[in-house]
């Protein structure tokens, strides 16, 4: 009834809708320009068969070895095109591959999705990415890798490289690479100033990420700097250990300004983590997680996924953090990336251990025997843009930040929102029961037609009704409920900041966000990337400085602070978890302490000084 | 009052007790406080909890590691007052030794007897005039070449250790494990343990923690502090009721320090709920708000006007030294508490 009510109401608000001429879209300061329309959007090449640029995974290798060995300048990596070469996207039976051919290396073939369908699916959904960079040239500098357009979701800034674990492999510790790379705080203070200067300026996360972060001196000066600069959420992309070993950070990270961590977390038991060579590490992990959740710090899971290896734990581990709702947030999933050392890997071990988003879709929905549909469930990152649009649009031209939109190039990641009710642990997706997509096309038609405050929010209720499924809906989920919990994922726009959330409801995701590496590199992506990291040389997308030219190889060795072994002699080491022993918890270390009595407060004057100091 | 109630997180670690040691007091103010900032002052602005908690355990690992600093062993604090002050004292005596401190104003020979007693591991002057005074009696052969700190070395080079230099490579020492490890000592360390000398013009003292912590309590008791607490410290010089006065703010987690500061409209800014200066900054302060009539006949004017100047929120006053029968007036008449500290 309320649906057919909220569709009559639409289709007759629209009806005077479509015959006033649009607003104009407001120009705020933070933006390079008026706020584009949808139809104003734009977007990259889409849909198969397409061509694109990519790179020869052997000439990169080749050039890096140059690059770094001084034989060929940087200069050549920022004008040319060292190693770029053409590749062909295209649908093999209801496969989607990537296929270059190089020159001098011949050719390379890789899958891009094993699920056709679902991928076109995926690209159709996409509305288009954010505005082109302006006054950016100081920050992206990086020839064919410069990020060209969007202002990002999440900045990450290394702040050492140096780590408490020895993974194997790893490509980023100071103790596998033989140099110490570590930002000094001026360093770290000009990264995020920097960030700032150029339009568009959005809120993003700032993610301070490693090597190990925690072991940085700086890195809770770094969040509270962050705080300063105006960004609302700061996460660290953290192995947890210290949080662990040492309870009190977690509370005086809170403090400094940490918001989230992105936690490395490969599965649900000891035996699964075994890879990472300490033998109780998920039992830390949970130390961890209580720490942080205790401090009020909010964390994700992040899961590397490698096919014929773990993926048969993506399952166990929603179900683990559903569990564990009051402490945790939905996973984010990574898809193998062969980078680094895995940049060796055989064709045979690629092709069998390559995971896709489209294999994680299919593994939840064989797990949950459907609930989580493949086709209907999953969005690009990039669905995003719609709701940042009318954020964006509500908060007016008086905003100083743009909203955080992660308007990626659809083939870096998606998501599913699930609607989860914390008392009876019920869960489904939310469109299941939510017509999601014609909501993103109405948050189009209600952006582009820039009303005022009062009738967008109008078409809104209206959408949020017409799209609301009461049949299919939980039992006392509501449309209202529902605004409320998209308000409180759209920073408060909708409704107020101090709006009350539902209780015994909350929206959380599953997320896919799957990394590039020299076989399925695609420039396209690069330019769009939402995720750049902040350097001392600028910011640089995230796959351009993990794999492709290898940017990061290039600026850590450049700017390495000493090699390993001067560090440890100048420095002293610091403790390294390895070698599949247990990392002693802060249970293990208890001292009996001196008892000293408590003075309840009435009796403060009763004997002595009153605060049980042992005088009388 | 409950220690430690100020504790608006369910902080780790033992729960809130009456601690029996300066150390346990410091460990505790870390961990159980509802306030913005701990300490602020021109040097590092706002200072809150963490950024002190972790000065403190920088200085403190830097010091065991690299020059000697152990239980039982003595330190040496010389100079102005500044927030080196409570951070070296914190270092020090968490890994139970004891934290000498020596006023800036100590005449020559009083200073280097105080050196010559206390043998100190390292000597941290907290001012760049006191290390260049150090380093000249050091220089005439009259003082120890015991390691200096200060914040900026004098030249030679190589004379003293920068500040900036201890707290870097502190920093790379302040892991979990060792973190941890100086929190553990600082709760193990006994009240009967020494936990400081002062050193001025007009004598040594020298205290336990248990007796350290005695004062603190007396001091509580006299101011208590509510939170949210502005505590002002003007001082001209570091005392023995200064060092008293900081390790009471600073470990009962409910209020904010402003050190230094100087000038009547300062205090019109801050605000302070309290306020320790020297007598004759009160003296001029309270200048023209003493009462001329009996309280009967008293108009509230001259009351207001001093809250007025002093920002209308004090509740306390200490005076390093005896104020003027004026100035005592108006205080009283203004309904703000004085107290004197009378010894140095």
């Amino acid at each position: 009834m309320l649906q057919e009510l909220g569709e009559k109401a639409w289709q007759a608000f629209q009806a005077v809708n479509v015959r006033v001429p649009e607003g104009a879209s407001v120009a705020p300061e933070w933006a390079p320009g008026a706020l584009p329309k949808s139809y104003e959007r734009t977007r990259p090449p889409l849909g198969y068969p397409r061509e694109t640029d990519s790179l020869c995974p052997r000439c990169v290798v080749e050039t890096r070895k140059a690059i770094l060995s001084g034989e060929r300048a940087l200069g050549e990596l920022v004008n040319g095109h060292l190693g770029e070469i053409k590749a062909t996207l295209y649908e093999k039976g209801n496969a989607v591959w990537i296929s270059k051919t190089c020159p001098d290396h011949g050719s390379f073939d890789d899958i891009l999705s094993i699920d056709a369908d679902f991928s076109r699916r995926i690209e159709a959904r996409y509305p288009g990415r954010d505005f082109r960079t302006l006054g950016d040239k100081l920050i992206h500098r990086h020839g064919s890798s410069s990020v060209r357009y969007g202002r990002g979701a999440v900045l990450t800034v290394d702040l050492t490289n140096r780590c408490n674990m020895m993974c194997n492999p790893c490509f980023m510790d100071a103790n596998q690479v033989g140099y110490v790379h570590e930002l000094t705080f001026e360093e770290v203070r000009k990264i995020l100033d920097d960030s700032v200067s150029f339009k568009p300026r959005r809120q993003m996360v700032v993610q301070f990420s490693g090597g190990e972060p925690t072991m940085s001196p700086h890195f809770l000066e770094a969040c509270a700097y962050a705080k300063q600069v105006g960004y609302r959420l700061v996460q660290a992309a953290t192995n947890g250990l210290r949080f662990a070993i040492e309870p009190e950070f977690a509370f005086q990270s809170k403090e400094a300004g940490l918001d989230m961590v992105y936690l490395q977390f490969d599965g649900t038991t000891n035996e699964s983590n075994r890879h990472r060579h300490i033998s109780n590490l998920f039992d830390v992990k949970q130390v961890a997680i209580d720490r942080l959740a205790e401090a009020g710090i909010r964390i994700t899971p992040v899961v590397t996924v490698v096919n014929g290896v773990n993926n048969d734990m993506v399952g166990p581990i929603f179900d683990y953090t559903m569990k564990n709702h009051d402490k945790m947030g939905g996973p984010a999933f990574q898809p193998v990336s062969f980078t680094g050392r895995d940049e060796d890997v055989t064709d045979e071990a690629r092709l069998r251990q390559r995971y896709t988003t489209s294999h994680l879709a299919h593994d939840l929905a064989r797990y949950y025997e459907g609930r989580i549909d493949p086709l209907r469930d999953w969005y690009p990152l990039g669905s995003a843009t719609a709701v940042a649009a009318l954020t964006d649009h509500l908060k007016g031209p008086e905003a100083e930040f743009g909203q955080l939109s992660c308007g990626c190039h659809p083939n870096c990641g998606a998501s599913t929102l699930i609607l989860h009710n914390t008392r009876t642990n019920a869960w489904a997706p939310i469109t299941s029961f939510f017509d999601l997509d014609r909501f993103f096309r109405d948050l189009d038609v209600v952006v582009d037609s820039a009303r005022g405050r009062t009738l967008t929010l109008a078409q809104l209720g209206l959408s949020f009704l017409r799209n609301f499924d009461e049949k299919k809906a939980p039992a006392g989920m509501t449309p209202m409920a529902l605004v409320e919990l998209f308000n409180g994922k759209m920073g408060g726009s909708v409704t107020g900041e101090g709006a009350k959330k539902p209780r015994a409801w909350r929206i959380t995701t599953i997320l896919s966000m799957w990394f590039q590496d020299l076989w399925n590199y695609d420039f396209r992506r690069t330019e769009m990337c939402v995720i750049p990291y902040g350097t001392q040389e600028g910011e640089i997308s995230f796959c351009a400085y993990n794999t492709g030219v290898g940017w990061r190889n290039i600026i850590e060795q450049m700017r390495a602070v000493a090699t390993t072994k001067d560090w440890y002699a100048q420095r002293g080491r610091h403790q390294i978890y390895a070698g599949n022993r247990p990392v002693a918890l802060p249970d293990a270390l208890k001292r009996r302490l001196p008892v000293v009595a408590e003075t309840p407060v009435g009796d403060a004057h009763a004997g002595g000084c009153g605060t049980g100091c042992g005088c009388s | 009052m409950l220690w430690g109630s100020a504790g608006a997180r369910g902080a780790p670690g033992p729960p809130p007790r009456a601690p029996a040691t300066l150390a346990a007091l410091f460990d505790q103010g870390m961990r159980h406080h509802q306030r913005r900032a701990v300490l602020h002052c021109a040097e590092l602005g706002a200072v809150p909890d963490w950024k002190l908690d972790r000065l403190a355990i920088r200085i403190a690992l830097y010091c065991r590691e690299k020059l000697g600093l152990e239980p039982g062993s003595r330190a040496a604090v010389f100079g102005r007052p500044g927030w080196l002050w409570p951070a070296v004292e914190a270092a020090v005596q968490g890994w139970g030794a004891t934290a000498v401190g020596i006023a800036h104003d100590a005449p020559d020979d009083v200073l280097l007897q105080a050196l010559r007693e206390a043998a100190p591991r390292f000597v941290v002057a907290t001012d760049a005039l006191s290390a260049n005074r150090l380093l000249e009696l050091r220089t005439r052969g009259l003082a120890a070449r015991v390691p200096l700190v200060a914040p900026r070395p004098a030249t030679p080079a190589g004379e003293a250790l920068a500040l900036e230099l201890l707290l870097e490579l502190g920093g790379t020492f302040d892991t979990a494990e060792r973190a941890q490890a100086f929190r553990l000592m600082c709760r193990l360390v006994e009240p009967e343990t020494e936990a400081l000398w002062h050193v001025s013009a007009s004598g040594t003292g020298r205290l336990t923690h248990a007796q350290a912590v005695k004062l603190v309590s007396a001091w509580l008791r006299t101011k208590p502090q509510q939170q949210g607490d502005v505590v002002q410290l003007l001082p001209t010089r570091v005392t023995l009721g200064l060092r008293v006065a900081l390790a009471a703010c600073v470990g009962d987690g409910r209020s904010e320090i402003v050190l230094g500061e100087d000038g009547a409209e300062s205090a019109a800014r801050l605000r302070p709920h309290g306020l320790r200066a020297s007598a004759s900054w009160l003296d001029e302060a309270c200048r023209g708000c003493e009462p001329r009539w009996p309280a009967a006949l008293r108009r509230r004017g001259s009351r207001q006007r001093l809250q007025h100047r002093l920002g209308e929120r004090l509740r306390w006053v200490e005076a390093e030294g005896r104020v003027d029968e004026a100035t005592a007036r108006a205080l009283a008449a203004a309904g703000i508490e004085l107290t004197a500290e009378e010894t140095g």
